[in-house]
């Protein structure tokens, strides 16, 4: 589904280039759960904004679905993300002024869904995740979990075949995270393909194969035989 | 995807698409008081004083466009040339009408109105007053100026001799409730005048506001002019319809033959002096004050004001576009989440730019309501400082209203297009992180440069009012060489003396007045004239050292007739030589034979220089020869100038001199601080007892040249309103911008405090660079408006200088008002708690 082939990225300080990414390759299959992992700075978030097509690698190539991301254009790119791929932030970044169901709603307006096709889909996902009594308040009455569940709906309600989470549970307690994870994980076992970064062990071990990055390199990739986590 | 398909998803979700960036609109400018209210207030100042500013200039413009044949009549006007000099006037003589009627057949129409000076009505006689604004005219008046008949056979009417055509005010006033046809009144004491027919009010968009029309044919004793007599014209004017598609310049030559058969070959005049026929198309007369102002009721208006208005009125909405541009590119950083958020999700650039565009929209119709409200609400003021019945009707009128739309969708358009744009460029990885501050380098000089523009416009407006304060003042206060206060005028009616010297009640009236005057305490002195220092109607010829007909150099020459007080009574400062007593007046009478004439004169200063006396003592004794009577006056005295009409004009060479008959009015001067309206109700009582016929009027004088400067006065009131809301609302952009730059930079402030920065120094870190902009605008506004105003001064003969601490004031204030409304913002910042500012990153 996702072959990266040696991409690279790197930041111009004063005379000096930075590198984020070096070296990057390797491919992610339709129904994988990946995990990344690696300290701060270590590239996971530049990494993750070149997956989603919010970024372009200075070197390197990408194949979406054997199409070669890297050539194409913004308009292009942002094309294909609006019908491919989820997002979900640390921060849930919903819209302060819109309530809980028009933040879900937003991608299927942009998507061109019609009127009664929108509210179906939307009410389905309310019941789903178990927050219709929540709909009509807005991401400031909602706790930390809540918002990240309506940030989670927002991004899959579009039935997009990538879900990328950049540290879904980084803002939570312990408790919220762990009810974060389950759904992702309920996801993944319908067969969405998913893509997290975290810094928790244990969140990481949710998933099928972990990729530890550093200064830019992969410096570990393996496949979880143990489905654990799930206890 | 094909861009047919692409369209048609578009079209399909812009509903939903619309309602959805509505919602967020709303909330967001409900959420965001501060913002939206400074939007808000910024928009609706700036259109509420651009519509304003359109209603004055919509009504200025429509003067005398709004009949169904405006486009094809003019005014014909006299020019007359004397020795190479011009003089164009807007009346004709009497005859006039009829020439052009029989030369010139193919003309739609032709009419002859005429002003009478003095108009008194008598009901009954325990009503008798004076009437304005009657005019005399025939039928074919109604055509030309669509006037609107109520009752009655107007055309009929006006054929009929002693027959009026009232409005509906005037009958009202008259008549009261009772129908006012076939009604009688008296008029001039005279003659009994039939009502013939009601009109409609005359709008107030005409320089012709009749409050009624006398009939006026060749058998009516009313008019007090020669209706033959080509030789003189009286204040009345000819209009003429020309017909479809012919151009007046092929007229001229016709035109010409008129005045060529009648006057201009009158043997006793030379070939340099000569009268002429001018079209005046009149559209143009309430703009053109060469015609001797253009008219007798309605002054025409300087345009120079109109185009300043005009401009005022586009630099004001300037100014609040210019804010909301500043307010919302400061702004955009709040809102670089929500656009990475919908970038994410799938919303293109385009439309983002949409929303952004549309929230500006959003704005501004919600602006332009308020501003619609606001100036329904203003409106009534606005009338009464210009003096003016202007109308707003704007559903009346689909013309304003498709207007005012599209200036709001130009409005929203202009303010929110660049904002949508630079919003919309967001990069989304850069505003989805944490703490990131997408500084755009490009929006940040832009918006330097809208505040300098900004100020420099408030600075130059800043000028320009203290420029035209100081004008002013100096017009209200100048010496204008005589005595003005505590003079009241009295007119003595017609026919006390007339042109021949043949008194009808006869010089003994003069003095029967003049001692029950002296009998009033209250009464200091008093002078008989044709007309106070100050104008008001002085008499005026030409003059010359030698014979005048024949001098090619001949000039120009005011005089005023006076009894033997009115020197010292209004105080004229002697050159040389001494004023004239009682018995100098021997000298002028008439029954003295040709060329020997020399009425004892007091000349003023501009005279000895205009025929060439090399001082005010080189003066005495000298005669000169004047266009009248055979006069040669002889200087006995010299006075100082003095300004005879509004100091917009040169002094002009003045002489005064005594002649009883031809005083008709009466300067007295009362006691300062003393009980005024009983001295007023002796005088009035005194002056009813010797002229019973009469109808009484008086006035001051002080208060008659103020009225030279009124209009100019409320223009200027007006002036500094909108003067004052163009800085309210360039502080509003500054203090907008104040406060953003304090919040963007918190953390910078915190840090600084941590490290042991005083309030006053970070009050002055935040406030230095708005200072500096000021400061440039300063240079920008001081040259612009320097020669702007003095462009505009040169309209006065009498000016102020224009000095250099005025743009120093302009500055210190504006610097002033600058740092007042930015250090609020610095000093909140600055005195912020920095553990609370670093937390919160």
């Amino acid at each position: 589904m996702i072959k990266l082939n040696n991409i690279e990225r790197h930041y111009n300080t004063g005379s000096n280039k930075t590198w984020v990414l070096r070296n990057i390759t390797f491919n992610v299959n339709k129904g994988e759960f990946l995990t990344i992992m690696g300290p701060s700075g270590s590239g996971k978030s530049t990494l993750m904004n070149i997956i989603g097509m919010l970024d372009k690698p200075d070197n390197g190539e990408y194949f979406f679905h054997d199409e070669p991301v890297h050539t194409f254009n913004e308009k292009r790119r942002t094309e294909l993300h609006k019908h491919s791929i989820g997002f979900v932030f640390q921060a849930y970044h919903l819209i302060d002024e819109l309530t809980v169901y028009e933040n879900i709603e937003m991608p299927l307006l942009y998507k061109g869904v019609s009127k009664s096709d929108r509210q179906s889909l939307v009410a389905d996902i309310l019941d789903r995740f178990n927050i219709v009594g929540k709909k009509d308040l807005f991401p400031s009455q909602l706790s930390g979990g809540q918002q990240q569940l309506v940030g989670i709906a927002r991004a899959i309600i579009g039935k997009p075949k990538l879900l990328l989470a950049d540290e879904p549970t980084g803002n939570l307690h312990t408790s919220q995270g762990e009810m974060i994870m389950s759904l992702l994980k309920e996801l993944h076992d319908e067969g969405m393909t998913i893509i997290q970064v975290t810094h928790n062990e244990k969140f990481a071990t949710y998933g099928t194969r972990i990729i530890q990055l550093e200064d830019g390199f992969v410096r570990r990739d393996e496949e979880m035989r143990d489905e654990g986590g799930t206890a | 995807m094909p861009v047919a398909a692409q369209f048609s998803i578009v079209n399909f979700q812009l509903n939903a698409m619309l309602i959805n960036n509505l919602k967020i609109a709303l909330r967001r400018l409900a959420r965001q008081k501060t913002t939206t209210s400074l939007h808000v207030l910024g928009l609706t100042l700036g259109m509420t004083t651009c519509l304003l500013i359109g209603l004055y200039l919509r009504h200025e413009l429509s003067y005398d466009s709004w009949y169904a044949k405006a486009d094809r009549t003019y005014r014909v006007n006299t020019v007359w040339t004397d020795f190479g000099k011009k003089s164009p006037h807007f009346s004709t003589p009497f005859p006039m009408a009829d020439a052009l009627r029989t030369d010139f057949p193919e003309f739609e129409n032709v009419t002859n109105i005429h002003h009478p000076q003095n108009s008194i009505i008598e009901i009954n006689p325990q009503r008798r007053f004076k009437q304005n604004h009657v005019m005399m005219t025939d039928p074919d008046f109604l055509e030309i100026f669509d006037v609107e008949v109520l009752e009655g056979n107007a055309h009929e009417a006006l054929r009929q001799p002693y027959t009026a055509l009232l409005t509906e005010a005037t009958a009202k006033k008259f008549f009261g409730s009772e129908p006012a046809l076939a009604k009688t009144f008296k008029y001039n004491n005279d003659f009994d005048i039939t009502v013939g027919g009601v009109i409609r009010d005359f709008p107030g968009n005409t320089h012709l506001p009749a409050s009624m029309l006398l009939s006026l044919s060749p058998s009516e004793k009313y008019v007090q002019t020669n209706l033959t007599h080509f030789g003189s014209v009286s204040g009345g004017s000819t209009f003429v319809v020309l017909p479809e598609g012919l151009d007046p310049k092929t007229l001229d030559s016709r035109l010409k033959a008129i005045y060529d058969r009648t006057t201009n070959n009158d043997d006793r005049q030379p070939k340099e002096v000569r009268s002429d026929l001018e079209l005046q198309p009149l559209s143009d007369i309430h703009f053109n004050a060469s015609y001797s102002g253009g008219g007798e009721w309605v002054q025409a208006v300087n345009t120079t004001w109109l185009w300043f208005f005009g401009i005022i009125g586009l630099m004001v909405l300037a100014l609040a576009c210019i804010n909301f541009v500043n307010l919302s590119t400061a702004q955009a950083l709040n809102r670089a989440k929500e656009v990475g958020v919908r970038k994410t999700v799938g919303a293109g650039k385009g439309q983002l730019i949409g929303q952004f565009l549309g929230e500006s929209w959003l704005l501004a119709l919600f602006s332009g309501v308020l501003a619609v409200a606001a100036t329904q609400a203003s409106l009534p003021w606005l009338n009464q400082l210009v003096n003016k019945q202007i109308s707003f009707g704007l559903l009346q009128s689909p013309g304003l209203l498709s207007a005012l739309l599209l200036g709001i969708v130009l409005t929203g358009l202009l303010a929110g297009l660049h904002p949508a744009f630079a919003i919309a460029r967001f990069n989304p990885v850069d505003s989805l992180k944490t703490g990131s501050s997408a500084g755009d380098k490009r929006s940040s000089l832009l918006r330097k440069t809208l505040v300098v523009a900004q100020f420099s416009i408030s600075v130059g407006l800043l000028i320009a009012l203290l420029l035209i304060g100081q004008q002013m003042n100096y017009l209200r206060s100048k010496n204008l060489g005589f005595e003005k206060d505590n003079i009241v005028m009295v007119s003595i009616p017609n026919g006390s003396g007339d042109f021949a010297g043949n008194n009808a009640i006869g010089g003994d009236a003069k003095s029967v007045f003049a001692a029950e005057l002296a009998k009033i305490p209250q009464v200091k002195e008093y002078a008989f004239s044709s007309s106070p220092p100050s104008g008001e109607g002085h008499w005026g010829t030409v003059m010359s050292l030698k014979d005048y007909t024949k001098d090619p150099n001949r000039q120009e020459v005011t005089c005023i007739w006076t009894d033997e007080h009115y020197y010292k009574m209004y105080g004229f400062k002697l050159l040389s030589g001494r004023f004239p007593v009682a018995a100098d007046t021997s000298a002028i009478s008439q029954s003295l034979p040709e060329g020997q004439r020399y009425p004892r004169t007091v000349v003023n200063e501009a005279l000895v220089k205009a025929l060439g006396f090399a001082s005010p003592e080189a003066a005495l004794g000298q005669r000169f020869v004047i266009g009248m009577n055979g006069y040669q006056p002889e200087v006995v005295g010299v006075v100082a100038d003095f300004n005879a009409n509004s100091l917009h004009e040169t002094v002009k060479p003045t002489l005064i001199t005594q002649y009883l008959p031809w005083c008709e009015k009466v300067g007295i001067k009362i006691e300062a601080g003393g009980d005024v309206p009983k001295t007023l109700a002796a005088i009035e009582s005194v002056w009813k007892k010797t002229f019973p016929k009469g109808i009484y009027d008086y006035h001051f004088i002080d208060q008659k040249i103020d009225e030279y400067y009124k209009a100019e006065e409320r223009l200027f009131s007006l002036f500094q309103i909108f003067a004052g809301l163009a800085m309210l609302i360039s502080c509003l952009g500054l203090w907008g911008l104040a406060t953003f730059a304090a919040q963007q930079r918190t953390k910078e402030i915190g840090v600084r405090k941590v490290l042991g920065a005083s309030v006053s120094g970070i009050v002055g870190l935040l406030s230095r660079e708005f200072l500096a902009l000021v400061i440039v605008s300063l240079a920008i506004a001081t040259p612009l408006a320097y020669f702007g105003m003095k462009k505009w001064l040169q309209d006065f003969a009498f000016r102020i200088d224009i000095q250099w601490s005025v743009f120093a004031l302009a500055g210190l204030v504006a610097v002033a008002i600058a740092f007042l409304t930015v250090s609020f913002q610095s000093i909140k910042a600055a005195l912020a708690n920095p553990v609370k500012s670093l937390r919160s990153e």
